[in-house]
């Protein structure tokens, strides 16, 4: 038999040889568990004396093979060898999965994927494992930001959203396995709240590509994922403990997995996390502590045809802002602006006193699958969730202790996915989504409220398909359209409502109107549509080619349609307009991407305009009690924003390895041909890392640019003490600066079952002064000083 | 299965239903300020000073009255009333802001002649309060600000660029000194 495997071989060898063509074999090497690649891991093709090395990606790439079936061999350290058969009559790229829990190596399992991921166009990056691992303490945001062309909206350090080429909050939708997080996340100050402990891969499309979760991200959607189950017996899970020296603060997680043979799993997370005043290089900054405790549930069955799961999970944290960032008018921030050092600086605790933010977030899921011969996989899912967030101003008397925001946001959405890929790997997937949503405020608060309590129904479907041309092209395209309806009730100052004219066109929404209030029942509905068409292209030599053309299009947020009063947590009167109708983009983006055994590229250039963009800029001043007050008005105009992001990295020898990042964008309002406010300053990251046996060890400089592109919206405030009127400047973006950062780990030897890991991180190693654009308190205090964190992670 | 999933839903539902389509309750700011009144009296004749915000962060431009001219060298005796009058009966916030005087002080700003100042009332540590208060302007013409600062640093020099807090109250009058 064997014999005659040799000779047919040869035959086709022969035959291959008379062709005069040589084929490539490329692909990853995956962890089965949750799809971290394994570095080091050696593809052999049996046969031959071709032989490859897996990179720190788990890529390899083995050229020149002669056509022909072969025999694939794996073999990586911590794992039972695993072989398989391929088929080298033409190019192939193929993934393999293995089984990298030792003590699971009883069975290991294959599977192969050749590119049967719908999204093959996508501009995806995908973050795992151990870099997950190291940003532990950190926040999603923070985490995704070592994402070329991604960068974080700061206000402060615990307060962290990503911004996706220039895009952020309603314009960035973030997956948590498989559900939408609804989180009010229209506030440039709600950061998305997720236990990073919790997670297993994290992708961030670039764009709005990813119809089958939203048509609505014009910015990009995040995909968060927790460990995926296995159908071994088998007990394993991960603990976590690390402290970091700027903020004394501390934090643990502890995770467990159980999964049977049969196909029963189970799984349980908890994390605790604490933290006092962080420092800048020169001083405290006082009340930036922060405490976060988290846990997470699954339980669910498996099989290869029927599956199902339930999920539960809930994240509180309680935030401090800056103090000396509490201020009240335009007179109060000149005086912040004026001083050298924050207005507050008080001895370093753990307390954490107003102002600051108090947010729960509950999220339930329970899901199915079922593989049908005919119909394909047919998965469904529904979800509940429950976000609550206070946020707690200086207060006067019997008010203190009551929160100046007290909104809480029910949301419960059902979904229904089909997804039939046929041999030739097409693929065909399609589906509906309903949801509804309730927003309600307490009265308590003696506030009025910034966003009115509301009701929202929204239903929507999609389709989207896959189709390999020939050997080297793939084509997939998309469409998906959405309804949405918001009921609610608003109470109106009068003069604003008249001020506006809304009496014009909405005179049928008045409930009742006095003089100095009104109250209305407004009734909105929108229809947008969303579609996407990409090409993949296998250019051969290592090169790969996307292309991406996508619409996508958003219904405005209740912030842009409905604010009207003081943002006390901003310090500034927020103007929303009810007339708006839904922002429209279209995008046009390209990757090229070269993966070679040493040597990794991708060039990402993109273009997008978006008719009816929303943002909210400052138009002038308003005289109250309490001197004046910065007025922001959300206005509609046409955008453009177009940018480069670059990534390479080289292994340069058995133990050197570098990488190199660098994104320029540059966004425009095109309507009145002036820049884009808070846009990202260019950056260029550059990092070495040394790797040899249980060592490793990194350095990282990042550079980010002064941002030279910004609109001048200062506003002319009268100082009394000083008897003048002054600029207060607070457009002028902080000049460039360079970070330092270090890492040294090592991997304790294995004992038994026990894969512990220690390891010490610098940030900031030069303790260096500096302001970053995007952070929204870079007026009141200098950034992060120098942080040292040692942490241990243990796998068992 | 399909029990349990219809029992979630269910639920789900039902908790997002419960508040549907009530009216909310109507807000009325409770810290709010909507008037200061500074009312100066001497041997020589009384002036109030009054700034009047009903609709507070609205768009209406707030109201502002000077019942007269101050004179050179008298000292005038003021007091000075926060009120909220959006609501009725109208709330007398000094009274909350002198229940809590370590944490309050009144500052006076003079712009276009001299101030002579003098803090008639004290918090519980003896430092100025000053919502009672007593001025001697000399002549000129220009403004008179009077602010009020929660959680200023205390002791201060009575200088509220350094005093830190945050601004509660900044109002600017026209005074003419004769």
């Amino acid at each position: 038999m064997r014999i005659l495997l040799i000779l047919c071989t040869l035959g086709i060898s022969l035959w291959g040889y008379s062709q005069s063509t040589y084929h490539t074999l490329k692909g990853r090497v995956l962890d089965l568990t949750d799809q971290n690649p394994m570095s080091g891991a050696a593809v052999q093709l049996l046969g031959t004396d071709k032989v490859a090395t897996t990179d720190l990606d788990g890529q390899f790439l083995i050229v020149d093979i002669v056509p022909g079936k072969y025999r694939v061999r794996i073999i990586h350290p911590f794992c039972e060898p695993l072989e398989t058969a391929v088929d080298l009559t033409k190019n192939l790229t193929q993934d393999f999965f293995i089984e990298h829990h030792i003590h699971l190596l009883d069975e290991v399992m294959v599977q192969a994927a050749v590119f049967s991921d719908p999204n093959t166009s996508n501009n995806a990056s995908k973050i795992v494992g151990a870099q997950i691992e190291r940003a532990q303490g950190g926040s999603l945001g923070d985490l995704i930001s070592q994402v070329s062309g991604v960068n974080s909206l700061k206000t402060g350090n615990n307060v962290v959203k990503p911004i996706i080429h220039g895009l952020h909050s309603s314009r960035v939708a973030l997956m948590l396995n498989g559900v939408r997080v609804e989180d009010q996340e229209w506030g440039a100050e709600h950061a998305p709240m997720v236990d990073l402990s919790t997670l297993a891969a994290v992708t961030v499309v670039k764009g709005a590509q990813a119809l089958r979760y939203t048509g609505d991200a014009l910015g990009g959607v995040v995909i968060a994922q927790s460990t995926r189950p296995v159908r071994q017996d088998t007990l394993w899970g991960k603990a976590q403990v690390s402290y970091q020296d700027n903020g004394q603060g501390f934090q643990s997680s502890l995770q467990l997995n159980r999964s049977q043979a049969n196909g029963w799993f189970s799984s349980m997370t908890a994390g605790f996390q604490k933290q006092g005043d962080l420092e800048a290089p020169d001083y405290l900054l006082t009340n930036t502590a922060m405490e976060q405790k988290s846990w997470s549930g699954q339980w669910g069955w498996k099989q290869t045809d029927f599956g199902f799961s339930a999920y539960g999970s809930w994240i509180g944290s309680d935030l401090g802002i800056l103090a000396a960032s509490h201020l009240s008018g335009a007179e109060d921030q000149f005086r912040a602006l004026s001083a050298q050092t924050p207005l507050i600086i008080e001895e370093f605790d753990y307390v954490i006193d107003a102002p600051r933010q108090s947010v729960g977030h509950g999220l339930t899921r329970i899901d199915g699958y079922y593989r049908h011969p005919f119909w394909g996989t047919v998965s469904a899912q529904i979800d509940y969730q429950f976000n609550q967030r206070k946020e707690f101003d200086v207060r006067r008397g019997s008010l203190k202790g009551t929160p100046a925001l007290d909104l809480t946001l029910q949301s419960f959405n059902a979904n229904l996915h089909v997804k039939k890929t046929d041999p030739k790997q097409q693929t065909l997937e399609y589906g509906m989504v309903l949801g509804t949503q309730s927003n309600a405020s307490d009265p308590g608060t003696g506030v009025k409220r910034l966003i009115p309590d509301y009701q929202s129904q929204q239903y929507g479907g999609y389709l989207l398909g896959t189709k390999p041309v020939d050997d080297l092209w793939i084509v997939d395209a998309g469409i998906r359209v959405d309804h949405q309806e918001i009921q609610g009730y608003k109470y109106y100052r009068t003069g604003f409502w008249d001020q506006r004219q809304y009496g014009d066109d909405f005179s049928d929404w008045v409930v009742w109107k006095e003089e100095q209030q009104m109250l209305t029942r407004p009734l909105l509905d929108y229809t947008t549509w969303s579609g996407s068409l990409g090409l993949h292209r296998d250019a051969g030599r290592g090169w790969e080619q996307y292309f991406n053309i996508a619409r996508a299009s958003r219904a405005p947020n209740p912030a842009e349609l409905f604010s009207e009063g003081l943002h006390h947590s901003a310090a500034s009167i927020e103007l929303g307009d009810i007339r708006f109708s839904p922002e429209v983009s279209h995008k046009a983006s390209g990757t090229w991407t070269k993966k070679t055994g040493r040597t990794t590229l991708e060039i990402h250039p993109y273009a997008q305009w978006i008719e009816g963009f929303m943002l909210l800029v400052p138009t002038g001043a308003m005289q109250t009690i309490r001197g004046h007050f910065q007025v922001w008005e959300y206005r509609q105009t046409t955008a453009s924003i177009w940018g480069l992001d670059v990534d390479a990295a080289h292994q340069w020898s058995e133990h050197w390895r570098s990488a190199h990042q660098a994104s320029w964008l540059r966004g425009t309002d095109t309507d009145r041909d002036e820049p884009l406010m808070m846009m990202p300053p260019p950056t260029i990251n550059n990092q070495i890392a040394w790797n040899k046996g249980v060592w490793s060890w990194s350095l990282e400089h990042q550079w980010t640019a002064e941002q030279t592109r910004f609109p001048k919206y200062d506003i002319a405030v009268f100082i009394p003490t000083e008897n003048r009127t002054v600029d207060l400047d607070l457009s002028t973006p902080p000049s460039a600066y360079g970070l330092w950062h270090t890492r040294l780990e090592y991997q304790v030897k294995k004992q038994g079952k026990l894969q512990p890991k220690i390891g010490l991180s610098i940030r900031n190693a030069t303790d260096l002064n500096y302001r970053n654009y995007l952070n929204r308190l870079r007026f009141y205090a200098d950034d992060l000083g120098r942080s040292i964190q040692l942490y241990s992670i243990l796998k068992f | 299965m399909k029990k349990l999933l219809f029992i979630y839903g269910l639920i789900g539902l039902t908790a997002i239903s419960c508040s549907k389509d009530e009216v909310p309750e109507e807000i009325n700011e409770e810290e709010l300020i909507t008037t200061v009144e500074v009312a100066l009296s001497s041997a020589e004749g009384n002036v109030t000073l009054v700034y009047r915000d009903l609709d507070a962060d609205g768009p209406q431009a707030p109201n502002i009255s000077v019942s007269g001219p101050l004179k050179s060298g008298v000292r005038y005796v003021g007091a000075i009333t926060f009120l909220n009058e959006s609501e009725s009966p109208a709330e007398d916030i000094t009274e909350e802001v002198e229940a809590e005087s370590d944490e309050h002080q009144v500052f006076f700003v003079a712009n276009g002649f001299s101030l002579n100042l003098e803090y008639l009332n004290n918090d519980g540590n003896g430092q100025p309060l000053g919502t009672a208060f007593a001025i001697t302007p000399t002549q000129g013409s220009g403004t008179l600000t009077v602010m009020l600062r929660h959680l200023p640093t205390k002791p201060n020099n009575g200088n509220p660029d350094t005093a830190g807090g945050e601004t509660d109250v900044l109002v600017s009058f026209s005074v003419n000194v004769q």
